[in-house]
This record gives C-alpha cells, sequence and structure tokens, in this order.
C-alpha cells in the first residue's frame, strides 16, 4: 500500500503526465480541426531531440573542449537548443502540413506540384546521398558531388516552406478547388510520413544510440530540488523543469485559445471550416499555426523527455511517447485542450503506479484504460459525442 | 444606385460528377434587394456558395464591380465586401453570442468600430443583447437566425446573402427579421435574398430571379413576378 501513495510515484505520474500532455495537445488540436490523425507527430518530436542534440554538440565543439570550465556558450546550450529545436520544428510542422496533407485539402496546381515534387525530391535525394556516401568516413574530403546533394537536401525544404507560407499568404494563384480531404487517405499520408521522417532520420544519424554531451547538461538538473525531496521520494530539477514547462505553455495555450483572434478562429474552424471561411478565416493559415504551436510544444516535450531518461535515444525515440500521448489524447476526448491536459495526467498514473506493481506491464496499463474508457465514453472523457450536423 | 456590384455571366457549378448550376447569369445593383426563389434542390445554396467561394466555379465569371472573384478564397472574398448568413444559420454552436458576432468581424481591425456595430447590432435584435454570453447553440431557432444575420453584417458587408432566413421560424418572427433585413437595405446594404417564403420574399424585393435545377428561368421585378401566372402557380400556391 505504502509504496502507491509514496510521493515518489506521484512525482513520477506528474511529471510522465506533463510530457504526455504536453505532445498529446499536438494530436488534439489538429484532429480537432482537420480529423486527421497526425501519426507523424512522434516523429516531430524525435526531429526535436535531434535538432536540441546538434547544437549541443556544437557547443561542445565550439568550446574546445574547455570543459573544465564551461564557458557561456556551453552553460546555455541546451536553452538555446530548446529554442532552435523549437522553430526547426515550427518549420518541419508546416511544411508537413504543406507538404504531405494540404494538397490532399485543396486542388492548386502549381503549389500542389511543388509540394508534392518537393516531397519525392528531397526523399529520392536522401537516399541518394547515403548510398553515395556510405563509404564516406567523418576524415575523408567530400566530394563534390555529395555537396551539390547537400545543398539541394538543404534547399529543397526550404523552398518547400517558402512557397507554404506564400501560399497561405494568398500570393501563389487561386485554387482550382477547395476540396475536404478524405480521411483515409489523409491517414495513410500521415503513417506514410511518419515512417518516412523516422527512415530520413535513421539515414542521416543512424541507428545507434546517441547521446547529449555530459558537459553541455548543465548538472544542478540531477540535483533533488530542495523543499520537495524527502528521503527516497525525490524530485529532480530536469523532473521540475517539465512541471513548469507544462504549467506554463497549458495556461499560455488556454489564453491563446480563450481570448486571442488565432484562438477564436481555431475554434470556429474546429466547430466549421465552411462558416469559418464564410467569416473570413484563412482556414489553412490556421491550420498551419495549429501545426506549428503542436510542434513547438512536442519539441519542448520530446527533449526535456530525452534529458530527463538520461539523454540517450535514437531515430525512434519519438514512437513510444508518441503512442501513449495519442491514447492521452483519446482517453481525454481527441480534439479537447483540457481533454488532453486529463488524459495525459490519467496516462501518467498508471504508468507510474504499474511501474511500481508491474513494471513489464507499465504500458498495458495505460492502454487497457483509455479502451475501458473509449468503451464507455467513446468520446473520451472531457470529450463530447459528435454533434448530428444539419 | 444603378451601379452594378455583382455579375454572375455563365456561371456553372458542382460537386463532384453532379453538376448543379448550368450557366446562371443573374446581376444584383446597388442598393437592392434581389431575391433568388427556387424548389428545394434548384440550386440556390449552390449559388450563394459559389459567390462565396465555398464552391468552386467550373465556368463563366462572377464579378464584383470591376474584380473577378471566382477562384478567390472566401476569406479574400470577404475582404472585398461580401458576407454571407448561410442556409441553417451555423453558428459557432460551442461559443457565446458575442464570440460569433466578434467572428462575423475576424477581418476587421478598427476596435472601436467593432465596438459601435456591436452596440448596433444589440439595437436591431435586442434579445441578442441580453443574451450576449450565452452559447449559441443553446439560442432559440428564431434567436439563432438573427445571431446568424448579425454575424454577417458585423463584417460591414457591401452585399449581403441571406440564405432562407425565414427557414422554420413562426410568421411573427419572420415579419420581424424581414423588417429587419428592410432596414439594413435602408442602411446601404445591398441585399441577396434566397428564400422559401417567395410571398413574403418578392413583396419585399425590388427585383427577383426564379431557379428551376440549376437555370434561371425567369426574372424580373418583383412585382411582376408576384403578378405572374406562372410564378403564382409554382411558388405562391394560387
Ligand atoms: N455538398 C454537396 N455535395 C453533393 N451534392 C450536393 C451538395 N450540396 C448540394 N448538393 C446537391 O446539389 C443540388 C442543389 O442543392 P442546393 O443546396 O444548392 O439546393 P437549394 O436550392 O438550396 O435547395 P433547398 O431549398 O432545399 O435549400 C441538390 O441536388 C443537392 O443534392
Ligand atoms: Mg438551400
Amino acid at each position: 500500500m505504502s509504496d502507491f501513495f509514496d510521493l515518489g510515484v506521484l512525482y513520477n505520474a506528474i511529471t510522465l503526465g506533463a510530457i504526455y500532455a504536453l505532445i498529446a495537445v499536438g494530436y488534439t488540436m489538429v484532429y480537432g480541426i482537420i480529423k486527421l490523425i497526425n501519426f507523424a507527430h512522434g516523429e516531430v518530436i524525435m526531429l526535436g531531440v535531434f535538432f536540441c542534440w546538434l547544437v549541443a554538440w556544437g557547443a561542445v565543439g565550439l568550446s574546445g573542449g574547455e570543459v573544465a570550465e564551461p564557458g557561456f556558450l556551453l552553460q546555455f546550450a541546451l536553452p538555446i537548443g530548446l529554442i532552435v529545436a523549437m522553430l526547426a520544428c515550427v518549420l518541419v510542422g508546416v511544411v508537413l502540413d504543406f507538404a504531405a496533407y494540404l494538397p490532399l485539402r485543396r486542388m492548386h496546381r502549381i503549389p500542389d506540384a511543388i509540394s508534392v515534387g518537393g516531397l519525392v525530391t528531397f526523399s529520392v535525394l536522401t537516399i541518394v546521398y547515403f548510398v553515395l556516401a556510405k563509404d564516406l568516413r567523418p576524415t575523408d574530403a567530400v566530394p563534390a558531388h555529395l555537396w551539390v546533394l547537400r545543398v539541394l537536401l538543404t534547399i529543397t525544404p526550404i523552398v518547400m516552406f517558402a512557397t507554404a507560407i506564400l501560399g497561405l499568404a494568398g500570393k501563389t494563384g487561386r485554387p482550382e478547388a477547395t476540396v475536404a480531404s478524405d480521411r483515409l487517405s489523409a491517414l495513410i499520408t500521415a503513417i506514410g510520413m511518419s515512417l518516412a521522417l523516422q527512415t530520413i532520420a535513421q539515414l542521416i544519424w543512424g541507428s545507434d544510440d546517441v547521446y547529449f554531451p555530459p558537459e553541455a547538461v548543465p548538472g544542478f538538473l540531477s540535483d533533488p530540488v530542495p523543499g520537495l525531496s524527502h528521503g527516497d521520494d525525490r524530485l529532480l530539477w530536469k523532473e521540475f523543469v517539465i512541471w513548469i514547462a507544462a504549467v506554463v505553455l497549458m495556461l499560455g495555450l488556454n489564453f491563446l485559445v480563450a481570448y486571442t483572434k488565432i484562438g477564436k478562429a481555431m475554434r470556429a474552424c474546429a466547430l466549421d471550416k465552411d462558416t469559418a471561411a464564410l467569416m473570413g478565416v484563412n482556414v489553412n493559415q490556421v491550420i498551419a499555426v495549429t501545426f506549428m504551436i503542436g510542434s513547438a510544444m512536442a519539441a519542448i516535450a520530446g527533449i526535456l523527455f530525452a534529458i530527463k531518461r538520461g539523454g540517450t535515444f535514437n531515430f525512434r525515440f519519438g514512437y513510444s511517447p508518441g503512442i501513449i500521448a495519442f491514447a492521452a489524447a483519446v482517453l481525454g476526448g481527441i480534439g479537447n485542450i483540457r481533454g488532453a491536459l486529463v488524459g495525459g495526467l490519467v496516462i501518467g498514473a498508471s504508468q507510474a503506479i504499474a511501474q511500481v506493481w508491474a513494471p513489464a506491464y507499465d504500458l498495458a496499463f495505460g492502454f487497457a484504460l483509455m479502451i475501458a474508457v473509449i468503451l464507455f465514453r467513446p468520446w473520451g472523457l472531457l470529450g463530447k459525442p459528435e454533434a448530428k450536423r444539419a | 444606385m444603378s451601379e452594378t456590384l455583382l455579375k454572375l455571366s455563365g456561371v456553372r457549378a458542382g460537386y463532384g460528377v453532379l453538376e448543379v448550376l448550368r450557366g446562371i447569369d443573374l446581376e444584383i445593383k446597388e442598393g437592392e434587394i434581389v431575391t433568388l426563389i427556387g424548389a428545394n434542390g434548384a440550386g440556390k445554396t449552390t449559388t450563394l456558395n459559389t459567390i462565396s467561394g465555398l464552391v468552386a466555379t467550373r465556368g463563366g465569371s462572377i464579378h464584383m464591380g470591376d474584380a473577378e472573384i471566382s477562384g478567390l478564397q472566401p476569406s479574400e472574398i470577404v475582404a472585398l465586401g461580401l458576407s454571407q448568413s448561410p442556409e441553417g444559420r451555423k453558428l459557432f454552436s460551442d461559443m457565446s453570442v458575442l464570440e460569433n458576432l466578434e467572428m462575423g468581424a475576424f477581418l476587421r481591425n478598427d476596435k472601436e468600430g467593432i465596438a459601435k456595430d456591436i452596440a448596433h447590432v444589440y439595437e436591431l435584435f435586442p434579445i441578442l443583447g441580453e443574451r450576449y454570453k450565452q452559447m449559441a447553440g443553446s439560442l432559440s431557432g428564431g434567436e439563432q437566425q438573427m445571431c446568424a444575420i448579425a454575424r454577417a453584417i458585423m463584417a460591414r458587408p457591401k452585399l449581403l446573402l441571406l440564405d432562407e432566413p425565414s427557414l422554420g421560424l413562426a410568421p411573427l418572427i419572420v415579419k420581424q427579421i424581414f423588417e429587419i433585413v428592410k432596414r439594413l437595405n435602408g442602411e446601404g446594404t445591398t441585399i441577396f435574398l434566397v428564400e422559401q417564403n417567395a410571398q413574403a420574399a418578392l413583396r419585399l424585393a425590388d427585383r427577383g430571379y426564379i431557379m428551376e435545377t440549376g437555370e434561371i428561368t425567369l426574372s424580373g421585378p418583383a412585382s411582376e413576378l408576384l403578378a405572374d401566372e406562372r410564378v403564382r402557380a409554382a411558388y405562391l400556391g394560387h
């Protein structure tokens, strides 16, 4: 009994719940508006962690190994990496929507050709690059044709991003038709994007575990928070930071959705996209913003989660928190932002308790709970039964 | 008074393989109330949604003033001064009355102007002022219709499209709503009114168009249409 209600379990429950909630928000907001389960959301998490990891190692490199007395750059490598990763994930989120999902919602010849073409080009170039670069060792000089490929690999997503932004601003011509995407095609596309992004990450960074440079991870993160730690039941700073991030971001999001113009537009689009368009809302812009917000939050959650777990990860890192957060979103009521928070905390708690009782089955508890809930409330804890539309 | 505000020429549109509009010509002049009448499924709503940019044209052109608007995004069309109160009200049910009105003013940034227009709307529809905090989905049918019209005029449109504002309402409420439409027109808004209630619509309007299976079959001054044998037989129940 005492194992159950001790502080350690509670702390763990809140920490896990906070992470799942931050990720679940991304699923739930996108679903709320375009009824798409964005299976590639987990990969955005993974990419966010890699982006931050690149910055961290970059800082180590630039500091020239002055580990004994870490300079400014090294001390702030993690926060800088976090910001860079957030921005990069915002870009990934928009390109993802633009390249993969928008062409399914809209007939718009030129931009659609650029987005789909860009996606295909990028994938093919990546594969060609890694086949050609297979035997290249890090110390070798990079031959010219690989440099050309590297430049192309950089330019393609940037061109796609630029076209996306121009398209959203209504500057790239007129759509031939605006169509509601077929849900099944969109779902399959999302699964495809998830696999594609994983594969690309695997090609670029390999299959082995990589780790954050220990010198870039501030030591205090592994210290217990005074006042909240009693004996064995310790709350570490790196966990407490997750709590703070979750509270700040969830409150910020709540404010955004409740009171700002873009927030109202998001709610209006979630209720009825056509009517929102009749009010003058640029629906595709709102969708892009939704992807941006979800992706930025996923990046933060992913990085903090990776640090909490000791800083080791690989290209599959996003899968597990992604799928659990998805379950959390469904449990809480998909489409409902507060539901994402509640669902995240419930799943986090079930996992934390299970880790004491039957660690091997920690995830099974969460999923079983989700199934039990949706058996009786298919619309989730805080969701609403889908209203019948006139 | 006689500037052409909206002009449809040979507009064709449809859904998938279904051809709904088969070459629509119509014209609305500044300051007019024009009504479009037709049986269920004739294509009236499709006509409005094509004008608003929700349904793509497959041929023909739509001009607002001098600007070609077919192919523009719905939001761009709203920005040009055209707003629609859609069939079945389509209020944002989980948003308050006030938030619905604010959504109507989505493209406007003049806070003071918006506040003034909200006050004006409350004066037109006092019930909305009393219920401004209430969720729009919990309003009665008549109140919802008022809210939908109010929301559409919050955009300060030059041209207001109304899709069956009398649908499912008691005669007294219909009368109220039509009076308000008349008042809005008097304040300078041009009105394009789609109606099943042909009698009331033709009494209110300056001109009318009769639509049958995607084509305009008859048009003219409202008084002439009211007197027309064919119209009386088909739509006025005489
Ligand atoms: N979204 C849609 N997808 C497919 N067909 C549609 C769609 N909307 C309307 N239709 C079809 O187009 C035709 C015209 O419909 P529309 O709604 O324009 O008629 P209407 O004149 O407004 O009728 P009502 O008086 O009943 O409102 C109908 O046959 C209808 O079934
Ligand atoms: Mg209709």
